[in-house]
């Protein structure tokens, strides 16, 4: 359907529709075709180690059920790099943005609880804290560079 | 740098998802470029000028780049 003109700018509603290209569907199958196995096995490991992990025994096997729901991790980060590869430029550039001020931010996260650590502070859940720190400044930072 | 590529677009009736088809890129590429939010690579700028049929020069005004480079004296 063309354009009708007005005002010396095009009216082009329906040309300029958000709706995705097939494209943009095709990379959105293929990143969750990659994600979901991983995070479905995540969620699998989580349950398991909960169940016959027994984290707060004394079984040397702790360490290693501690350490199953790294492995679908893995997966996930498998995940993320092949849909950056998939990406556009513009699209890895927005990405890689939002991953370098992610990481700034969970590397400050780690310095400043550990040096609290140092300090006296005991807290077990520092690492999940500058972890979360990480996953928060990526997301926020990804969308404010698509902007 | 300013472009005239939703002109050209819009010319031809075609959507920013048919666009991003043709380029293989994402809809929200096809918005950052013709915003003026992102400058293409070479290679972009190329396939865009071959899908337009136009000399890059006449898709892209380098009028505000502050990096051009000035003419020789």
């Amino acid at each position: 359907m063309r354009a009708a003109a007005g005002h010396g700018r095009v009216m082009t509603s329906n040309l300029d529709t958000a709706v995705p290209s097939r494209g943009d569907r095709a990379r959105a199958f293929a990143y969750f075709r990659d994600l979901a196995p991983a995070m479905a096995a995540y969620v699998v490991a989580i349950v398991a180690v909960v169940m016959w992990g027994h984290l707060d025994g004394d079984s040397p096997w702790r360490f290693a059920w501690a350490l199953l729901p790294v492995l679908p991790v893995l997966g996930v980060v498998r995940a993320v790099v092949r849909g950056l590869r998939r990406s556009d430029e513009y699209a890895q550039l927005v990405q890689l943005r939002g991953l370098a001020v992610g990481f700034a931010v969970a590397m400050i996260a780690y310095v400043v609880l550990g040096m609290l650590m140092v300090a006296g502070l005991s807290t077990p859940a520092a690492p999940w804290m500058a972890f979360g720190a990480g996953m928060v400044a990526w997301a926020a930072a990804t969308a404010v560079a698509a902007r | 740098m300013k472009n005239r590529i939703r002109q050209l677009r819009t010319d031809r009736g075609w959507t920013q998802a048919a666009l991003a088809d043709l380029l293989d890129v994402s809809r929200q590429t096809v918005n950052a470029l013709e915003t003026g939010r992102y400058d293409p690579s070479l290679p972009l700028a190329f396939r865009l000028a071959r899908i337009f049929g136009q000399p890059i020069e006449a898709i892209f005004d380098p009028e505000d780049d502050h990096h051009a480079v000035p003419p020789a004296r």
